[in-house]
């Protein structure tokens, strides 16, 4: 009996070495990626910061290009971007959250429902260029008849919405059952109960998709390529005329100025480059921030 | 069983509940009589809640939920085509088993029921979020940041007041609760059944709770549930000195549940 509890309490106690040792490679190996993914984003953000902030000056972001793009700066492209960003927001923010809040709340558990959300998952990783195509010849080729910064609105909505669909969604799938019984408890109606207690509390999860939607959005050339980009205009960007123009902006100048390399410089192309970063780093701490406030609300204090 | 004088504010009669194929009450017979304390106990699963939630009609969430035989409250079936679900709503208060303060001011708490409701706005609000609170003797404890504090920065027991207070904002004629005190500490846990017998002097109160001791402390009435059968209701006295069923004395004396 006695041999039988050592060889037992032996057993154990490899066991739990092997668990240990287990354990041990484990968090190695996730430190390790972890190590790998940041020295990934902060190589590439060094680079570009390194190699474009040359030509990133005052001028550089507030003029025009001048002498075949050689000289001036890319303010256009900037205003471009924000006139394709506010115009895509407009858009996808009301439709995505309604969508999603319809997904969640009223669709139900309908067959039809199942094959909805299965198409919406998988518009949300349809390939930006395929966006691209449609939007050219939907809103191009059948409305604006040729590249519009309404056509790329349009094309960069369809693009977004189903992004925010899907995160509106979820974020309110994950507000507690107990909080909504307690509105319903009150005799508030579903629409109170969605406006006033659902959507509060998903808001941070919805300002994520927001976040992620709006940052593929305006970072990807291809829906814009054929959309509304164009390599230079000198129509003035003053938003009630130029939604009938097509627009220069940030990812677009980039892609053409990388074939282009005649008059642009690669200086000016890095410099492009990181502004395009700077533009989604303001975008994505705006987010973060309301995010965070809407989280304080959220937790109290 | 002691003959009922007064008309019954709630009465169920032959009423099943069936949750897609299984039967969660079966044939129930239970009128509550206007104010007092009802308390409805019984070993878990035996469908007190479901009785419970399908006076306000919180039942009509769950998929797959449907009634047989009727209820009336104030006479009238809740469930009958074209009632007012909101209206209902109003009148039976619900609190639950864990507070569920929203994550707002604890002003906005209280104040969220009765500006759907009645439409009051200013200074009116104001005084119906003061009253409330005062009723759910939680006043003293936050009258200087509940315009500020949200409704989560309480304890659990303030939070289950909070509710109390949300709840009573509304103005409810019957007030359920569902195990009430059972996320809650002793201290708590008595001040809740303080507030509980308050209430029940001018509101009619039901309340489901697995703590027997609670049952004798704050109820009039008691209803013991066993197995989706109501298999007594009599005054709490008799049910715990004088059971008539051998059920309901085993359950009583401890020996199941």
């Amino acid at each position: 009996m006695d041999a039988i509890k050592a060889l037992n309490a032996e057993a154990a106690i490899s066991r739990d070495a092997g668990r240990q040792r287990w354990s041990t490679i484990g968090r190695v190996f996730l430190a390790l990626l972890g190590v790998g993914v940041a020295l990934l984003v902060l190589s590439t953000v060094l680079l570009i910061l390194v190699k474009g902030i040359g030509s990133v000056n005052l001028e550089f972001l507030t003029q025009q290009p001048r002498e075949n793009m050689s000289k001036g700066g890319i303010a256009p492209m900037i205003l471009g971007s924000f006139y394709l960003l506010v115009g895509t927001l407009a858009l996808t923010l009301p439709i995505g959250i309604l969508g999603g809040v319809y997904l969640a709340e009223y669709a139900g558990t309908k067959r039809w429902v199942g094959t909805l959300k299965a198409t919406i998952m998988s518009l949300a990783g349809t390939p930006s260029i395929i966006y691209g195509l449609f939007g050219f010849a939907v809103f191009v080729l059948m409305v604006t008849k040729k590249a519009t910064l309404m056509a790329g609105i349009l094309t960069l909505a369809t693009m977004a919405v189903p992004i925010v669909v899907l995160s509106t969604e979820a974020a309110i799938r994950a507000v507690p059952q107990s909080q909504i019984e307690g509105s319903y408890a009150l005799g508030l109606t579903r629409w109170q109960t969605i406006w006033r207690v659902i959507l509060p509390q998903a808001m941070p999860g919805i300002l994520t998709g927001v976040i992620l939607a709006s940052g593929r959005a305006m970072g990807e050339a291809p829906p814009i390529l054929l959309t509304a980009g164009i390599f230079y205009t000198t129509i003035q960007p003053s938003f009630g005329q130029i939604l009938n123009e097509p627009v220069m902006n940030l990812p677009y100048h980039v892609t053409e100025a990388i074939k282009q390399t005649t008059a642009f410089t690669e200086a000016q192309v890095w410099g492009t480059c990181l502004v395009l970063l700077g533009f989604m780093l303001v975008l994505n701490l705006t987010a973060i921030i309301l995010r965070s406030r809407s989280r304080r609300i959220r937790v109290g204090g | 069983m002691v003959a009922v004088s007064a008309p019954p504010i709630v009465e169920a009669k032959d009423l099943s509940v069936y949750y897609g194929e299984k039967r969660a009450l079966a044939n129930i017979q239970l009128k509550v009589v206007e104010k007092g304390v009802t308390a409805l106990i019984g070993p878990s699963g035996c469908g007190k809640s479901t009785f419970l939630r399908c006076l306000n009609r919180m039942n009509d969430r769950v998929i797959g939920f449907r009634h047989e035989g009727s209820i009336r409250i104030n006479g009238k079936d809740p469930y009958e085509k074209g009632a007012d679900l909101l209206e209902l709503r109003r009148k039976v208060g619900m609190v639950f088993q864990k507070p569920n303060p929203f994550p707002k001011s604890i002003y906005e708490n209280i104040a969220l029921g009765p500006r759907s409701h009645y439409g009051i706005k200013g200074t009116e609000l104001d005084d119906v979020v003061e009253e409330a609170l005062k009723s759910a003797a939680i006043w003293h404890e936050v009258k200087d940041r509940f315009k500020v504090a949200s409704g989560l920065s309480l304890s659990g027991g303030q939070q289950q007041r909070l509710c109390i207070a949300r709840m009573l904002a509304v103005n409810p004629e019957i007030i359920l609760m569902d195990e009430p005190c059972s996320a809650l500490d002793p201290i708590s846990t008595a001040q809740i059944e303080e507030l509980i017998l308050k209430l029940a002097q001018d509101r009619t109160v039901i309340i489901v709770t697995h703590n027997l001791h609670q049952a004798e402390r704050v109820s009039n009435h008691t209803a013991f549930f066993m197995l989706g059968e109501l298999v007594e209701s009599a005054p709490t006295r008799d049910i715990f000195d004088n059971p008539q069923r051998t059920e309901t004395k085993d359950y009583v004396t401890g020996r199941f549940g």
